[in-house]
């Protein structure tokens, strides 16, 4: 409770502080899941490839073109792998952005880590004021200045703002109730007016029935609510420190919408408000599990992500060539004559075609060495893998980092 | 482009020359053709001074000077007017300026003036004026040549009946009276506003200069003209129409005129008092565009909605076909044609003949005044003519011996096989021919969003067959994106472009097909606008483009530019971008003087740059469609 409103204190008294404060950014490089899991075994998700780019550097890449100056990396699973790879990269010599590392072994969930962000905080008190908290799997190109600056307008009237949620419109599925990008269907109440999340639900809808509980409250408190059932969480939040001091506080917040954001909405004692922000042109989206994974995939190839693209240089890739209709090619690629390369398909460096093979819709990453007479449609394919002749390859089948790898799949 | 260009210009003028000089030479050797019907000395005086009619002198202030009845009125007063227009015609400083053409007109001119007395002058100059265009290049130069044959023609005509109306008082019809009232009326303005000296703004047109060209053919065959509603009959020939037309009376309810020049300021203030739709001229409007129509929108659709149980005349089927043109939710050629013969099927089952009329002449009249509430609404497109002239033509024919059950019936149902026969089962032929066209890997390009193209790809799909569609689209209306979401959902396969990148994705397209709002005698496409850009990068880039258009939508007139027939849209659309605040620039820019908002909906492609018209007859060049014309022409007259 202290530090909270030591918090608050802060915001009141020096504005101008603020104007000059640091653009922070926490970046949890773990998702606390499982729904990568073979191969997120041996390897830690923020690491993928994505498009033959690690998700990680998606991140980093819009959080330093939107203006943040500093990013915290809280790594917990594989964090050596993280670590090294980020010291390695060239994030750790980039001039306008500042990548730090933060380890811990224990956190197993966002709750976990936030509160172990903040333990250390009280410490060293790194982070000064409003951060944007994200995961390292977004793939995003919305620019973020604005928006801060409006969470913090709006934090200067109403102290109990202590948070915006960035959402964008995304109809999900009538069938299956799932959003592009393989997320359950998301409904939530928001004041037209100011914006304010009043609901928030994400798992309680009953599709059978087609109907959705209110409280009653809602109604009764709000002169008019907004329902929304069309919308998809970008998770990505723009917190004040009370944020991490109300994790603190509530021991038991484990995730960050189903504990934290209803447990802000359901309490009215401390009065705490969420606000949400709609984007429209731009593209935010979380690679969250395999269906989502391709989702963004094609978005990248298809340069809704832009200038997040395979051929612009960004975090440290190579960037490759783009022809017509969507092929991406490394200039070193060694391809065969009577190969055919078809629409939306990145092929990396290194990688050999042989002879009479059909590729579609597909990634190919770097160093492959792809046989003669191979289909490949709808497949990733990560680097330095080997496919054996006469293969065919459909759907989204996801190839590891295997030396060699012969597949038995159907022919 | 540009090697391709070059050519055309030198070749086009000489074959559009052609189309015309047959035409005129039909009926030149003898006196002009308006003296047959009114016996009167042809005077050639009248015709030399009339030359000048050609360019349209200054617009005045006072401005009820229209240019052809000033000038036919008052030869006094044109010569001046028009000398001073020789000199500066054409501001939109089209570049032929130095052409041949134009200096042997402003000399031709001169000399017809001087040799007023001599008939045989003003033919040989006017000869020689022709023979020293023919290197012009340009196709503005063309139809300034053409021009003083039609014009002079007409202009006599109407001049010949002033002089007639004189002597032979017993004979004038009110129409005469009236025109020569007008001409009267728009000398005098004329010269007041000349004594003022006001800066001129000269109206140019080749609009107006193309239709009458084309009116010029038209006394060859007055039968024609007679049922011929919505035929370049341009506004300016008005008195001398007035003669032809059947029923003076169906004329007078029969609001604005189709083609009606809006720039004439009289007119317009005439058509007004009649209209039923609350029209509000738009401010700043392009000056080479001012006789189109051109209202504010927004305001237009919640007054007539007020006024619905005030209009009672109106019947409510046409009412609410007029609503739906106004606020858009009906378009695209066949639609809105089917709409409209629905509404007409509507009028005539409630129809009930009033007690000393009889049924031919009184519903002809009902369906022209409700025809000109549906131009109040939006003009009419070709088609809708076609099928108006159609509705029009039946009711004529229609045996006295019938009752009215029977003869209502009859309508109907022929309305009906006008809809099944020429609008469904032709867009069925349609589909049939162009499917063979396309093949396995195809990659067609269609632009915007044609109905009938969308049947064929869809019928394609059907079949199996494996291509790819690109879909280019321009702002602002994007219809190319409803066409996408249809596509898409039947899963074809499908890329979205705007119009901008239509030459970087050419590269990759194997056939363009377009649709049409109608194609006109000489081959010339008139279609959505962009088309002819679309058309003109495909041919550049040797791809082949099929136009889809059903040949109801076909029409015998000729039209060399998009200027002097178009639609002009909501000037708002263009400037604003809905939905992105950040990029409207133009936020309260709208009413500055300086600047005028032009958004066209139609263009016209010259029939150069198509390779094939596929229509419910089959697959035929563009320089087949005066057969199909002529020929349709004919069934269409025998249905």
């Amino acid at each position: 409770m202290g530090a909270q409103k030591k918090g608050g204190a802060r915001v009141s008294d020096d504005s101008e502080e603020q104007s000059r404060q640091r653009l922070q950014a926490i970046l949890l490089a773990d998702s606390f899941t499982t729904k990568f899991r073979p191969v997120t075994l041996e390897r830690p998700k923020v690491l993928l490839p994505l498009v033959n780019v690690p998700m990680i550097d998606y991140t980093l890449a819009w959080l330093e073109s939107a203006g943040i100056e500093e990013v915290f990396v809280f790594c917990c699973a594989h964090s050596t792998q993280i670590i090294d790879y980020l010291e390695t990269s060239e994030w750790r010599t980039h001039p306008n952005l500042v990548v730090r590392t933060i380890e811990s072994h224990k956190s197993i969930s966002a709750g976990d880590a936030l509160r172990y962000i903040y333990e250390q905080q009280t410490e060293t008190s790194q982070i000064q004021g409003d951060f944007v908290l994200v995961s390292g799997d977004t793939v995003s190109n919305m620019p973020l200045a604005d928006l801060i600056q409006e969470h913090r307008e709006r934090k200067k009237r109403d102290e109990k703002a202590i948070m915006t949620m960035v959402i964008k419109k995304s109809k999900p599925s009538l069938i299956t109730h799932q959003s592009r990008l393989g997320t359950d269907q998301l409904f939530i109440a928001v004041d037209p007016l100011t914006k304010q999340l009043l609901h928030y639900e994400e798992d309680k809808v009953d599709h059978a029935r087609g109907s959705v509980c209110l409280d009653k409250s809602l109604m009764e408190s709000n002169p008019s609510v907004l329902l929304y059932n069309d919308m998809q969480d970008c998770y990505i939040d723009i917190c004040s420190p009370e944020v991490l001091s109300l994790f603190e506080d509530n021991f038991d917040y484990q995730h960050l919408r189903r504990h934290f954001v209803k447990g802000v909405l359901v309490d009215d004692i401390m009065g705490y408000k969420i606000f949400t922000h709609e984007i429209g042109s731009s593209y935010a989206a979380r690679v969250d599990n395999f269906r989502s994974y391709d989702t963004v995939s094609k978005d990248i190839i298809q340069r809704w992500t832009y200038p997040y693209v395979p051929d612009i240089n960004f975090g440290g890739n190579r960037p490759v060539k783009l022809g017509r209709q969507g092929i991406y090619r490394a200039c070193d690629v060694v391809q065969s004559r009577s190969a055919d390369v078809g629409a939306s398909t990145v092929v990396g460096y290194g990688t050999k075609i042989g002879n009479g093979d059909r590729i579609l819709n597909s990634v190919i990453g770097n160093g492959c060495c792809i046989g003669s007479n191979v289909v490949i449609e709808g497949s990733y394919i990560w680097n330095n893998v080997t496919i054996e002749d006469g293969l065919w390859l459909g759907g989204t089948l996801l190839y590891l980092r295997i030396q060699r790898f012969r597949c038995f799949s159907s022919r | 482009m540009e090697s391709r260009r070059n050519p055309r210009a030198v070749v086009d003028p000489k074959v559009r020359q052609v189309g015309f000089f047959t035409s005129d030479s039909t009926h030149h050797p003898p006196d002009p053709i308006a003296s047959d019907s009114h016996p009167v000395p042809t005077v050639s005086p009248s015709r030399n001074s009339l030359s000048p009619v050609m360019i349209p002198p200054p617009r005045h202030n006072s401005s009820d000077a229209f240019p052809l009845r000033a000038a036919a009125a008052a030869s006094a007063v044109s010569p001046s007017s028009f000398s001073y227009s020789t000199r500066r015609d054409f501001p939109d400083g089209s570049t032929t300026a130095a052409s041949p053409g134009r200096v042997s007109r402003g000399s031709f001119s001169r000399s017809s003036l001087a040799s007023s007395s001599l008939p045989g002058v003003g033919m040989d100059s006017m000869a020689a004026a022709k023979s020293s265009s023919v290197p012009a290049s340009g196709l503005t130069t063309v139809s300034v040549v053409n021009m003083p044959h039609g014009l002079s023609e007409k202009a006599s005509g109407v001049s010949d009946q002033k002089k007639s109306s004189k002597p032979l008082k017993e004979k004038t019809t009110k129409a005469e009276r009236r025109a020569l009232q007008e001409a009267q009326r728009a000398a005098k303005a004329a010269a007041k506003a000349e004594g003022g000296g006001k800066a001129p703004a000269p109206l140019v047109s080749s609009g107006s200069v193309a239709s009458t060209s084309v009116k010029a053919a038209k006394p060859a065959k007055p039968s024609s003209q007679k049922n011929d509603v919505a035929v370049a009959a341009t506004a300016a020939a008005g008195p001398s129409e007035k003669k032809g037309g059947t029923s003076e009376k169906d004329r007078k309810k029969d609001a604005p005129h189709p083609r009606m020049q809006y720039d004439d300021e009289s007119r317009v203030v005439k058509a007004k008092r009649r209209a039923v739709v609350k029209q509000t001229e738009a401010k700043n409007r392009v000056e080479l565009f001012r006789h189109l129509p051109q209202y504010e929108h927004g305001t237009q659709l919640p007054d007539l909605e007020t006024k619905f149980f005030q209009l009672d005349p109106m019947h409510p089927a046409v009412y609410k076909v007029g609503l739906q043109y106004l606020s858009g939710d009906i378009s695209g050629g066949n639609a809105r044609c089917i709409a409209m013969l629905q509404a007409f099927q509507e009028v005539v089952k409630d129809y009930s003949t009033p007690p000393e009329k009889t049924l031919n002449r009184d519903m002809t009249a009902k369906i022209s005044s409700y025809v000109s509430f549906l131009i109040e609404c939006r003009p009419l497109s070709v088609s809708m003519g076609n099928a108006i002239r159609f509705v029009k033509n039946r009711i004529a024919k229609l045996p006295i011996t019938l009752s009215e059950s029977e003869a209502k019936a009859a309508l109907q149902s022929d309305i009906e096989r006008f809809i099944s026969e020429k609008i469904i089962a032709a867009d069925k032929a349609i589909v049939k021919h162009a499917v063979s066209k396309i093949r396995d890997g195809d990659v067609l390009l269609t632009y915007g969003s044609p109905a009938a193209v969308e049947m064929v790809l869809l019928q394609a799909h059907e079949l199996r067959k494996k291509f790819r569609v690109l879909v280019v689209d321009s702002r602002p209306k994007l219809e190319g994106q409803l066409l996408l979401r249809r596509l898409i959902k039947r899963g074809i396969n499908c890329t979205y472009t705007h119009i901008n990148a239509v030459s970087y994705i050419m590269h990759e397209v194997t056939k363009v097909f377009l649709g049409a709002s109608s194609v006109l005698s000489n081959g010339t496409v008139y279609s959505r606008v962009g088309t002819a850009c679309v058309a003109m990068v495909a041919s550049a880039f040797r791809v082949p483009v099929l136009v889809c258009c059903e040949a109801y939508k076909f029409h015998e007139r000729v039209q060399l530019d998009s200027i002097c027939s178009n639609e002009l849209g909501d000037p708002n659309a263009i400037s604003k971008v809905n939905g992105r605040g950040d990029i409207n620039y133009l936020d309260g820019l709208t009413n500055n003087a300086n600047l005028q908002f032009l958004n066209l909906m139609y263009d016209a492609t010259p029939s150069d740059y198509i390779s094939m018209i596929i229509t419910d007859y089959g697959m035929i060049p563009p320089t087949s469609v005066p057969v199909i014309v002529r020929e349709y022409q004919k069934e269409h007259l025998l249905v």
